[in-house]
């Protein structure tokens, strides 16, 4: 399968702006003959919305974009992220998730089970967690889609874990043939080996491959470094998005390619 | 005044500073003083410039003499001329309005936090929720201060509390309450030259803030779609501000500081 990966640099609250992202996005995808075009955690609204989302309006304007951008898909899948909603009254409702579309509508939404709330991360104000991961059937290609933390609670890399669920490994169980993170991951000196590391070990101990696409752009005081990447099955790097700037990667699970050392 | 007395005792101040300006937010704030720490703990200091009213200047000594409290009274005028006269040449001799007046408040600052640094009193600023919203303050200027006693009061309350004040007999001068309220940073100003009355912009912060609402359900109420839009466009361009703020003490459901977290750089309503 070609993933594009499309590491944009939005801004926090405009949806407008960051609608119009998505799109030519989504079109440079077609344009490069992509099966599917993958954008980064929360890259309708901008991470971190904050308190914005506690704002109904917003919600309501939110959901209306993220309908926008559904309708004008065509048969290339497009993943975004943006907040949604539920509606069992418990909690907030509100969840940080994963939307997949084509053929002009919302096929798939996957949450965001593994909410953090430590240091400059503050989901668990504004966010309720998944109750379970599904993998979804794509072109043949069983698509496991998670979010940012999802993917940092590997049991056998972590020495010490900070949740007691693992998405990943559910969505492996449900025999998942590609993984797809979506993030926004803060740059902080070290924080891209550690990525880097992190990811490969799990790759290559699973022996799948992984599309992992970040946000890139400074919001306020948080700095995102972009740097998306791709693995092989074997744990190898194989891509790597720009550092600090936006970048367009093609992504062929099929193609043999060179490792980066 | 049980907040401002913990803040004191935990952390080992004795006494505090307030600037006073004769309007009504300052005298509010050293009578909140006065009686969580005692007349003898509170300084004030009267700083007036060339906009000060002679009104302003008689209020507060009145009040100083009401709450018995000691006041020190230095003028910032050839400071505020001085710091003119070296900085023209590379402002090029163009200095606006807004500079001169937020720079009469960040000399005044100057000042307190000098005092407060020589003396080891605790420096109390003294803004309101209404200006904190908007941010018609100025950083390092009257921002200046380790606790905000009153910045989650609305100025509407602010006057309500005076007259709780006052009930009995006339503590806050009855002539600070009356007078328009005014930033007095240039000749004749009042707040209202650029806020809407605070009746209405109380009105509309409490709905935007406290109640969460949206553009939408404010205009509906207030019906004056370019007001709620511009006031609600101040609320969002004055995060950088607040962010600065002293910490302030909460007593409403929806406080600025940790409470309400909203980014600095966004675009939600461009």
């Amino acid at each position: 399968m070609k993933i594009a990966l499309c590491q944009i640099d939005p801004i926090i609250g405009h949806l407008d702006y960051n609608k119009k992202k998505i799109l030519d996005g989504y079109k440079k995808a077609i344009e490069a003959k992509a099966d599917l075009a993958i954008f980064p955690e929360l890259s309708l609204v901008g991470y971190p919305p904050l308190d914005l989302v506690e704002k109904s309006e917003f919600r309501k304007t939110v959901n209306k974009a993220a309908k926008e951008i559904a309708s004008q898909t065509g048969g290339v899948g497009l993943i975004f992220g943006a907040i949604t909603e539920d509606n069992d009254k418990i909690g907030t409702d509100i969840h940080n998730s994963a939307i997949l579309c084509f053929d002009g509508k919302i096929q798939f939404v996957q949450h965001k089970t593994l909410i953090p709330n430590y240091d400059v991360f503050d989901e668990m104000r504004y966010f309720d967690s998944a109750e379970s991961v599904s993998v979804f059937e794509f072109k043949e290609e069983k698509l496991g889609i998670s979010i940012c933390e999802d993917i940092w609670n590997d049991a056998d890399y972590w020495y010490r874990r900070r949740y007691h669920k693992d998405p990943i490994q559910d969505l492996l169980k449900q025999n998942a043939s590609i993984l797809i993170n979506i993030s926004a991951s803060p740059y902080a000196y070290g924080k891209r080996c550690a990525r880097q590391e992190m990811l490969s070990v799990l790759t290559k101990k699973d022996a799948i491959p992984l599309a992992y696409v970040c946000c890139v752009g400074a919001q306020t005081d948080l700095i995102f470094d972009g740097a998306s990447m791709c693995f092989d099955g074997n744990g190898n790097l194989v891509k790597i998005g720009k550092a600090f700037e936006e970048d367009f990667l093609i992504f062929d699970t099929k193609e043999k390619s060179a490792p980066i050392i | 005044m049980f907040g401002l007395k913990e803040y004191c005792i935990k952390l080992g101040f004795k006494k505090v500073l307030v600037g006073l300006s004769g309007g009504m937010d300052s005298a509010i704030v050293t009578y909140i003083a006065v009686k969580a720490l005692g007349s003898e703990n509170v300084n004030v200091i009267l700083m007036p410039s060339k906009y000060s009213s002679e009104g302003s200047i008689k209020d507060s000594e009145v009040l100083v003499h009401n709450l018995g409290i000691q006041s020190e009274n230095i003028s910032i005028q050839p400071v505020v001329d001085e710091t003119i006269n070296q900085i023209k040449y590379i402002l090029k001799n163009d200095i606006k309005s807004l500079t001169e007046e937020n720079l009469q408040a960040r000399i005044r600052g100057l000042y307190l936090m000098t005092y407060s640094n020589n003396n080891e009193n605790l420096l109390l600023t003294t803004g309101n929720k209404s200006e904190m919203a908007v941010g018609y303050c100025t950083l390092y200027g009257d921002m200046c201060g380790g606790l905000a006693v009153i910045a989650d009061v609305y100025k509407t309350d602010v006057y309500r509390i005076a007259n709780y004040i006052n009930r009995e007999k006339e503590i806050i001068p009855q002539t600070i309450i009356n007078k328009a309220p005014s930033a007095e940073l240039k000749p004749n100003q009042t707040d209202q030259d650029t806020l809407p009355p605070y009746e209405l912009l109380d009105k509309i912060l409490r709905m935007y803030l406290e109640e969460n609402k949206e553009f939408n359900e404010i205009k509906d109420v207030i019906g004056d779609e370019d007001l709620v839009k511009k006031v609600l466009r101040m609320v969002d361009m004055n995060e950088f501000k607040r962010n600065q703020a002293a910490p302030a003490l909460r007593v409403s459901s929806k406080a600025f500081g940790y409470g309400r977290r909203y980014p600095i750089v966004q675009g939600w309503r461009k």
